[in-house]
């Protein structure tokens, strides 16, 4: 049992990814158990698509995936505040239309400038959490350890803007900055997790854990921690399957956090925990 | 020193191209229960906005203790209709009144010895202390006002303003808020209260605001409510805003 537990630890590879998984267990969960509450699913899903065309440039340029996060987080989730701001056609379909255009516009792009061996199509829309470098872990970790600080230290102003974004206003929060602040983490989170889950994956890491936790933990704050739990138990879970069944790891990640989703669904009415 | 809290002059609020307050004047003395009524669209929340700082007034003032609006508002606490709330979080009354207190600066998430004690006064001031860790999305529209009554106190508003409190409430639930609204006019505060609900009026409130994108009158329940004030509150009336457009607002 031991062995088989201890095995995939005696390639390097799977320690670098094993890292990666953790961190992006607890941080994606973490801000998803905000991003369920608002209603904020299809804007992950917006800003994970979105983000392409900024990482190919950043390539272009000869910049890291942790290079350009920065530049991306910040440019796809002013782009969007602004846009839901001023749209007159309604929220969902603002994102929409920014979404497909953000993504068409990444993959001319990527076939443009043929950076089929820096950038691989397939690795970015399902993930390749088996192939990222030294560098690559490093990145994920400090683009999810910016995360965590972020909601840890501003907890309470991005709780009440989410609750009650009016009487906020009122008490003289800057409710806008920080609702922007949210937006550049949460775009931070989804672009770190891209090369473990990729794209069109990310939202089962973001969305997936944290509804599970909600289903049983009656209470906000102890549904975060358990949604993180549930985010670590997912990737790793995923990655032994990867390892030990050849399945993609991705896609295999995915399916584990699904299945914790449906294991708490099941038990919802019985167990209710603190 | 003016012993008046709330004194509107001649406000005048326009949104879009759309005129929503038009020479809108009153006065609120401290420590007083006011109604404000109206039909729908007829301004109540826009008012509530405009005292609140948080839409510009095109023309007019409104005062807060001597000072304008513009200048800062700390002093107020706002209970915007539930539907403006976010009830899918799972939040205890403990968390919600704790929210109260939040400030710009960041915090470490955990409350301290000191915050736990304002938040218990304050929902023991409006009788939810025994409710204290259970889940406000779960409890009774009454209660939930109750809670959101114990946020802005948590807060250390002196001026509470509650927008359609009474709203899905129903009557047990309802006499429960005034009861609480009462106690805290007592202990000093001013409290304004949008309601639909005029039935009562006079045994609840010391006085009333009629509102129908002007004012149309304000004072003693038992005196305001004459029959023209009726018809021009809830009546047909197209005619009376023919003089009343943007940059006009009814001075011919």
């Amino acid at each position: 049992m031991f062995e088989t537990l201890l095995e995939p630890f005696s390639y390097s590879f799977m320690i670098r990814s094993f890292l990666i998984s953790i961190f992006v267990g607890i941080s994606l969960p973490m801000i998803g158990s905000f991003v369920i509450n608002r209603n904020l699913g299809f804007m992950g899903d917006a800003i994970a698509h979105a983000s392409l065309p900024v990482l190919v440039i950043g390539a272009v340029l000869g910049a890291s995936v942790f290079l350009s996060a920065i530049p991306a987080a910040i440019i796809i989730a002013v782009t969007l505040s602004y846009i839901i701001s001023r749209s007159t056609v309604g929220e969902d379909t603002a994102i929409g239309i920014v979404f497909s255009t953000f993504f068409a516009f990444g993959i001319i792009l990527l076939k443009r400038y043929n950076l089929a061996t820096t950038l691989n199509i397939e690795d970015i829309l399902f993930g390749q959490i088996l192939g990222v470098s030294r560098g690559d872990v490093i990145s994920t970790i400090i683009l999810s350890l910016i995360t965590i600080s972020t909601v840890l230290i501003f907890y309470k102003q991005i709780l009440y803007l989410s609750f009650d974004p009016i009487g906020a206003q009122v008490t003289g929060l800057k409710t806008k900055l920080y609702d922007n602040l949210f937006l550049v983490v949460l775009s931070l989170a989804v672009i770190g997790a891209l090369q473990s889950v990729g794209i069109i994956l990310v939202l089962s890491m973001l969305i997936t854990p944290a509804a599970a936790a909600k289903l049983i933990i009656k209470n906000f704050q102890n549904a975060i921690l358990v949604s993180s739990i549930f985010g670590i138990l997912a990737s790793i879970s995923g990655l032994y399957l990867s390892f030990y069944l050849n399945l993609p790891s991705g896609p295999a990640m995915a399916l584990s956090s699904s299945a914790i989703f449906v294991i708490c669904w099941l038990f919802r009415r019985s167990v209710r925990l603190i | 020193m003016v012993n008046n809290t709330i004194i509107s002059n001649s406000c005048c609020v326009e949104i879009g191209e759309t005129l929503i307050l038009d020479d809108v004047s009153f006065s609120i003395n401290k420590n007083s229960l006011i109604a404000v009524v109206g039909p729908n669209g007829g301004g109540k929340t826009t008012l509530f906005n405009a005292i609140t700082g948080l839409i510009p007034i095109t023309k007019g003032s409104i005062e807060i203790n001597g000072q304008d609006v513009t200048k800062g508002n700390g002093n107020i606490g706002y209970v915007p209709q539930n539907e403006n709330l976010n009830w899918n979080f799972p939040l205890t009354a403990r968390q919600v009144v704790g929210l109260g207190i939040t400030k710009n600066f960041p915090s470490i998430p955990f409350i301290s010895k000191n915050k736990n004690n304002l938040i218990e006064e304050c929902l023991n001031d409006v009788g939810l202390y025994d409710q204290i860790d259970n889940r406000v999305d779960e409890m009774s529209g009454g209660q939930k006002q109750r809670v959101l009554l114990a946020k802005i106190l948590a807060q250390g508003a002196n001026i509470l303003l509650l927008d359609e409190a009474f709203s899905g409430v129903d009557i047990g639930s309802q006499i429960s808020l005034i009861e609480v609204l009462r106690k805290l006019k007592d202990s000093g505060k001013t409290i304004m209260i949008a309601t639909h609900d005029i039935n009562n009026i006079a045994d609840r409130f010391d006085e009333v605001l009629c509102l129908n994108r002007h004012c149309c009158a304000y004072g003693d329940p038992l005196k305001v409510f004459t029959q023209d004030v009726l018809s021009e509150l809830y009546g047909n009336h197209g005619t009376m805003f023919q003089n009343h457009k943007l940059g006009s607002h009814g001075e011919n």
